[in-house]
């Protein structure tokens, strides 16, 4: 009977210190794991940082308007281009174009309204309230200079390569 | 041995023990009890008393434990169902600066930085001989120095890219090493450099925003939003240089305002500097323009005729001038061995209306109007507008007002067209603002504000006031002093020129040393932004039939600026012949009304 009981207590002992430093061993393997992650959670955060950099250097106004100069031939809108959609005359009806026509006189004394009955243009294109917008004279379309793109001042990027140059 | 059967529990189990056997191994009646007496007994009594006690503290102890796990367990209180993992710190401490969009200004990033251990290098030529192939910027002679050194550290080089860092490793010298380091970057290089400021190697703000908010940088946290838009940072840096250029100027500034909330959004003071490399360029000589110093915030100047919108606000305002009223703006006034004259040309024939006398831009006129009010209120009146005060403002580089002291009479009749007192364009525009908005003056911020919040401001000059104002400035633009330059078709502009003879070593300087400026307001039926620009000592070209006056200097610069930011921002265009616009610009420039003679 006492045998059985210390075979038990003993085999229990085994187990128990089995299983203790089974533990151990993982505990010691996953911290191991967490430190690796977390340096290279470290170095992407790093590298995060020359990347937003590089963005941020990419986008600098300055640059992109240079760039734009040199490589674009589109300039800004005039202000004067910008309308507000309610400025923006709608279709006017048959009726309306006919009342419009007969108020306006047109050159050599004829209204406009005798010159369309008899002719029936694009009704549209002549009633004063939709004017055409004067079009300039069609230019040439200007060339743009279809240069190589400018190569990377470095592989490393231009923050890191204008940190080389400063230090 | 005594007997008492009374006095002692528990007696049986005691005596027996005593005795070395169990009562039921020797089979002895349980009534069979052996007792102790006198020393003896009284140990085995503390000894009992103590087990007692120390049962009852594990007990406890134990009754607590599982309270506790039945209370985690059971009744479910624990307050977090997540495990919590701290972060790993980051490399890199110092927080970023933005812009109010974002738009990064300043950073730091993780380097290394090459140390060397004196005492480990074996042979300090060849090491020396070596580094010098890798970084030809430093000589041979530098490197040697340190690794020669006495002591046990010296820094050879700071901040190496991770490029450089590896072929220094494949160098393979002894002694040398790495530590970890940060490095500040400015992405927008030259163009915010004034605001941002710059830091020391060990990331210490020596300067600007830099300086003003280490402490809050230094903790690291996020990113500190500035008022500044680099867009429009950009498009007032480049008309500004434009300026300098076309007119050879030495140098020169601008601002861009919001004029409800006191946002600085642009700020630019030329020449500048390169924020990474703050030092590389050599001290100025004498005279010439530090590229350190922010005329905005630190340099003080006599703002020349701008002033004469306070100075006929103020008029207005106090009751004593009205609209209609006409002064003599044709004799020059004679005080002491001073004469206040005006520019040759522009002389004002007879009388005329406060609103010509704006338009024009005549001394003699706004000379006059401020005799109806007198110094006291103009002394006043300047304090309110936050001009005679040390301003408040984010970056520690503040320049101190000069200020007449005491504010006599004579001292009136300058400042009313603007000389005599020196003020910083933070201010000017500042009070400029209050002007034009309505009448609020609010603390100037380099700062981002919540979105839609309008920081307390105080009342100076009547809603009634602002808007004849508003009117007043607008003409200037259509008629005055600054017609056809300051103009933007589809934005109502309104503003003021200012031609400012400068001061040098105390005296005003000669000919060719001006400054002239334009502080431009838009749309004028609803004003939002204040752009002012000012140019440093223009020369008058071929371009400008010679002058150098704020007209012709600074508000083309104004009104480029303008046309390019207006679309950036949304800005709706108006119709400028809409009866309603007309309406809420019209001015009369020769009402019927009285005649002021001068006493």
């Amino acid at each position: 009977m006492i045998r059985i009981t210390t075979l038990l207590w003993v085999a229990l002992l085994v187990i128990a210190g089995g299983t203790v430093m089974h533990v151990s061993y993982q505990v010691r393997h996953v911290e191991k794991h967490l430190s690796e992650l977390n340096r290279d959670t470290r170095s992407e955060q790093d590298k995060l940082r020359i990347l937003s950099a590089e963005w941020d250097t990419l986008n600098d106004p300055q640059r992109i308007d240079t760039l734009s100069k040199r490589y674009l031939t589109l300039e800004a809108t005039p202000i004067a281009r910008v309308i507000a959609l309610d400025a923006i005359p709608l279709k006017l009806t048959d009726d309306q174009v006919a009342k419009l026509a007969a108020a306006t006189p047109a050159k050599g004394g004829k209204t406009l309204a005798s010159q369309t009955a008899s002719k029936k243009p694009d009704v549209l294109a002549k009633a004063p309230a939709t004017q055409a917008v004067a079009r300039p004279a069609a230019t040439a379309i200007p060339v743009v200079a279809r240069t190589v793109q400018p190569q990377r001042v470095d592989d490393v990027g231009l923050i890191l390569a204008r940190m080389e140059k400063h230090e | 041995v005594t007997f008492d059967p009374n006095h002692i529990p528990f007696e049986g189990v005691i005596g027996s023990r005593v005795s070395g056997a169990l009562p039921e191994s020797v089979g002895q009646p349980s009534s069979m009890v052996v007792t102790v007496e006198g020393a003896a007994r009284q140990t085995l009594e503390q000894a009992r008393t103590r087990l007692v006690v120390v049962g009852a503290l594990f007990g406890l102890a134990l009754v607590v434990v599982s309270g506790r796990l039945v209370d985690l367990a059971v009744m479910g209180t624990a307050s977090s169902t997540h495990a919590h993992i701290a972060l790993p710190a980051a490399n890199v401490v110092r927080a970023d600066i933005v812009d109010r969009n974002g738009h990064v200004l300043a950073t730091s990033i993780a380097t290394a930085s090459l140390f060397a251990d004196p005492a480990k290098i074996i042979d300090p030529q060849d090491a020396a001989r070596q580094l010098t192939g890798l970084f030809p910027d430093t000589s041979y002679g530098d490197f040697l120095e340190k690794l020669q050194g006495k002591g046990r550290f010296a820094w050879l080089r700071r901040h190496l890219t991770p490029r450089q860092q590896y072929a220094v490793n494949q160098l393979g010298i002894p002694g040398v090493g790495y530590r970890p380091d940060e490095r500040r970057l400015y992405p927008e290089g030259r163009e915010v450099a004034q605001v941002i400021g710059f830091t020391d190697p060990d990331s210490q703000g020596l300067a600007g925003i830099e300086k003003s908010k280490n402490d809050y940088l230094a903790g690291g946290g996020q990113p500190l939003a500035l008022s500044i838009d680099v867009r429009l940072q950009h498009m007032l840096h480049r008309e500004v240089q434009a300026q300098i250029d076309e007119f050879q100027a030495m140098g020169g500034g601008g601002l861009i305002m919001d004029t409800h909330t006191g946002e600085i959004l642009a700020m630019v003071s030329l020449p500048d500097f390169d924020p990474e490399q703050p030092n590389a360029q050599p001290a100025p000589p004498e005279g010439e323009p530090d590229p350190h110093f922010n005329r905005m915030t630190l340099g003080v100047y006599e703002m020349g005729s701008i002033f004469k919108v306070f100075n006929t606000a103020l008029a207005l305002d106090s009751g004593k001038v009205k609209l209609t009223d006409y002064f003599d703006a044709f004799h020059p006034i004679k005080i002491g061995r001073f004469t206040i004259h005006d520019f040759k040309g522009d002389e004002l024939p007879g009388y005329s209306s406060v609103a010509k006398i704006f338009e024009i831009s005549s001394n003699i006129g706004s000379a006059q109007m401020a005799k109806q009010f007198g110094p006291e209120t103009q002394e006043h009146f300047m304090d309110q507008l936050g001009l005679t005060q040390k301003m408040k403002l984010e970056v520690p580089e503040i320049g101190s007002p000069g200020v007449p002291h005491p504010w006599r009479f004579i001292n009136m009749l300058t400042i009313a067209f603007g000389h005599g007192i020196s003020v910083t364009p933070v201010q000017l525009v500042s009070a400029i603002c209050s002007i034009a908005n309505g009448g609020i003056l609010r603390p100037a911020t380099l700062l981002k504000l919540p979105e839609g919040a309008a920081p307390h401001g105080t009342r100076v000059i009547t809603e009634e006031t602002s808007d004849t104002m508003r009117r007043l400035m607008r003409l200037v633009v259509t008629g005055g002093t600054a017609k056809k330059f300051g103009e933007v078709p589809g934005y109502l502009v309104g503003g003021k020129t200012g031609t400012a003879e400068k001061i040098m070593k105390g005296a005003y300087a000669k000919k060719h040393a001006n400054l002239s400026s334009f502080v431009g307001v838009f749309p004028m039926n609803d004003p939002r932004y204040a752009v002012f620009v000012t140019i440093d000592e223009p020369h008058g070209n071929k371009q400008s039939a010679g002058f150098e006056t704020g007209g012709w200097v600074a508000a083309p610069a104004v009104g480029r600026v303008i046309s390019s930011m207006g679309p950036l921002l949304e800005i709706p265009p108006v119709d400028q012949e809409s009866p309603v616009i007309q309406a809420k610009m019209e001015i009369d420039v020769n009402p019927v009304g009285r005649h002021i003679a001068p006493n």
